[in-house]
């Protein structure tokens, strides 16, 4: 049936809104026209006048009445009578409100308008009786049973639900009860209650009593405070300076995800100088190549073979002859080549010298038998044995004087010196294919070299013939990168029987 | 040659000299790989390898096992372990159908079902190949606009790198990084063992 135009003004009267609010709020959500016409009729505000003295008979026909309605509308006429009974209301006019309510509640039946009523007179009552839990729990229900209404009806239950929130101070409420409308929202009805809200609560469900004057005041800050929560849906309210819609949102996330990524893979990095991505991303992909050159390389080392070391070794990049070292044997004609920087300084300056005074020239045989230690893939054997032969003396008479100065001397013509007995090792692993000696030496190699040659030069004159190498003396070159490592094994090198006959031999 | 060693120990990582090196981060999950299956699986593949292969080109297997076993013992949950295992396996069919072809072929040049079956065989293999090379590279041209142009670079040397989002590409080339280096530093370790003595 028909909610009678006077139970309209009625209500309006009862919340204190005026005609006007209430139509251009009603009207903005598309209401059919009948119901504004009647809502909008002239009413006798004097038909509120009947509702308190009709109260008590009118609960009572109400509950009898209640069978003839359906759950939802039972449902609401209970929990509006036990907030009635408990909290008392907000005063006369929010319960003459509610009875307005309840009265149309039984007088009206199934039907879009019923739904209009229902729930615009719990919306208003509920504001009106300043929003208790009791209030709180009837929009709810009403969003539920009422969603399934056409868009005038779901305008109205937003209007309702932002009025209602609003006063209740709730954004909570006005989020879930405009939560319920977006399942049938229409998104060209969500701008126009908004402007229509603003006013609306300014006049105020002020009828509503102390609670309900109060919620008006707070109404008005709410919304506009609260960035507007209940309004179009998912629009969140970022923070400011953030961009709010959802490809921007994705972006950031993203942005910051590359972001901590990239400072992971820095901290794997070595030489990570927290410069800019682009260069950072170019150290990664050094360091990456670095790392599988590592892995080919040490795979070769192990094997010895020296037709696929060679353009390895040619082709090596100094940095990464500096991080590690490779002997490969070549084949053909023997001698050894290694990849190895000089030797620095501080190396020869740790060479106790423990007593070898007279080392005698002619005992060093180093004429056809030069180790030639190059810096990069080179190949060709040092000199004619003219020049190696004067070398041969220069080192000699720096050894009587210093060992430091003699290997300096040998480091800089990018010689070194080795035992025999490794010598021959690596003249026969050439032959037999046996691993090289590779691999980050024993630290020190420089000063234990120098000890044993001298010692040994000095043991030549017993003419003593190659004696198995000590394990400390398998070193076979100066290798300055590794022995940067560990220069503790000094000590153990010195206390090394001198055993080995030091020679520098080419097989 | 073939020194058959049983499980030594894992060689102890190298102080790091990295001063921007913290604990492993905690948002990483397992920062490095185990090495004990590192271990595991490089050196039994090691010890097949000296047991069989011919000496001539061996560095190539030996790097091939080293990948392999960097591979399986990663967590499999990453893309570019799957991604190295996949490539190995066709690698090795691929060569294992050629050589089978080239023998078919020298030995008995007509046999045409046991040809055509092994020739589609190898068509069949070669012909996905190459699709799914071309499918890969028609769908990966620079998905994404933020990413560097040095991006493509990481892409080709990650194994798998091909068809991951510029994040993802990060994260993968960081646990292939700490795999790399635990590998390099398994074989270093190795190389001492042998160079030591």
């Amino acid at each position: 049936m028909q909610p009678t135009a006077r139970e309209m003004q009625a209500m309006a009267a009862a919340g204190q809104i005026s005609l006007d609010d209430l139509r251009a709020a009603i009207g903005a959500g598309g209401v059919h026209d009948e119901f504004l016409d009647q809502l909008l009729g002239g009413l006798p505000p004097s038909a509120w006048a009947d509702l308190p003295g009709g109260k008590a008979p009118e609960g009572e026909g109400m509950q009898q009445q209640f069978g003839g309605l359906y759950d939802e509308s039972a449902m609401l006429a209970s929990r509006l009578r036990q907030h009635q009974i408990s909290g008392g209301g907000g005063g006369g006019g929010a319960e003459a409100a509610k009875q307005m309510v309840m009265q149309q509640l039984t007088d009206l039946r199934q039907g879009h308008h019923h739904h209009h009523m229902m729930l615009q007179g719990m919306g208003r009552s509920a504001a009106a009786a300043g929003g208790g839990d009791g209030g709180m729990h009837l929009p709810l229900s009403l969003g539920s049973g009422g969603g399934s209404g056409g868009a005038d009806v779901q305008a109205l239950l937003k209007a309702a639900a932002n009025s209602a929130g609003g006063e209740a101070g709730g954004g909570v409420f006005g989020g879930s009860f405009a939560g319920s409308l977006q399942q049938q929202q229409q998104q060209h009805f969500q701008p126009h209650p908004q402007p229509q809200t603003a006013p609306m609560p300014t006049k105020g469900f002020g009828g509503g009593g102390g609670g309900g004057g109060g919620g008006a005041s707070q109404q008005q800050p709410g919304p506009a405070g609260g960035g507007a929560p209940a309004s179009p849906r998912q629009r969140v309210r970022a923070r400011r300076g953030q961009a709010t819609d959802p490809h921007s949102i994705a972006e950031r996330l993203r942005r910051e995800r590359i972001a901590e990524r990239m400072k992971a893979l820095q901290e794997l990095v070595p030489n990570a100088n927290k410069t800019d991505k682009a260069t950072m991303l170019d150290e990664i992909i050094d360091y990456v190549k670095f790392l599988q050159l590592q892995v080919k390389v040490l795979s070769m080392s192990r094997l010895g073979g020296a037709a696929a070391v060679a353009p390895l070794v040619a082709d090596m990049s100094s940095e990464v002859t500096c991080s590690f070292s490779l002997l490969s044997l070549a084949t053909a004609d023997g001698y050894c080549h290694t990849t190895v920087p000089r030797v620095p300084h501080r190396e020869m300056t740790r060479l106790p010298f423990p007593g070898a005074t007279t080392i005698h020239h002619q005992q060093l045989r180093l004429t056809p038998s030069i180790v030639h230690v190059q810096g990069r893939g080179g190949a060709a054997p040092a000199a004619t044995s003219d020049v190696l032969t004067v070398t041969e003396q220069q080192v000699a008479k720096l050894m009587e004087e210093d060992m430091g100065t003699a290997m300096q001397y040998l480091q800089g013509k990018g010689l070194c010196l080795m035992p025999v007995s490794l010598a021959s090792a690596i003249s026969t692993a050439t032959c037999h294919m046996r691993p090289p000696v590779a691999g980050p030496l024993p630290p020190g190699i420089g000063a234990t070299a120098a000890h044993h040659m001298a010692a040994a030069a000095m043991r030549m004159n017993g003419g003593a013939d190659a004696v198995p190498a000590s394990p400390s003396m398998s070193v076979l070159t100066a290798q300055s990168a590794m022995a940067n490592g560990a220069g503790g094994a000094d000590g153990e090198a010195s206390q090394q029987q001198p055993k080995d006959a030091a020679s520098v031999s080419k097989p | 040659m073939a020194v058959k060693r049983t499980a030594p120990s894992p060689p102890t990582p190298r102080p790091n000299p990295n001063p921007n090196r913290r604990a492993p981060v905690s948002g990483a999950d397992a920062a490095s790989p185990s090495k004990r299956m590192l271990a595991f699986h490089f050196i039994r593949a090691l010890a097949r390898i000296h047991r069989s292969t011919p000496v001539p080109r061996r560095t190539r297997t030996i790097r091939r096992a080293a990948y392999s076993s960097m591979a399986r013992a990663a967590n499999p949950r990453r893309v570019w372990s799957r991604a190295l295992l996949q490539q190995m396996r066709a690698r090795r069919a691929r060569t294992r159908r050629a050589a089978v072809l080239r023998r078919r072929v020298s030995a008995a040049p007509a046999t045409p079902p046991g040809g055509a079956r092994s020739i589609t065989g190898e068509d069949q293999e070669s012909t996905t190949l190459a699709a799914l090379a071309r499918t890969t590279a028609a769908a990966v041209p620079h998905r994404q606009a933020g990413e560097p142009a040095r991006a493509d670079a990481l892409r080709r040397l990650v194994p798998g790198g091909n068809e991951m989002e510029y994040s993802n590409l990060l994260e993968e080339t960081a646990d292939y990084v700490r795999c790399l280096r635990a590998q390099v530093q398994l074989m270093q370790g190795l190389v001492d063992l042998f160079s030591g003595r």
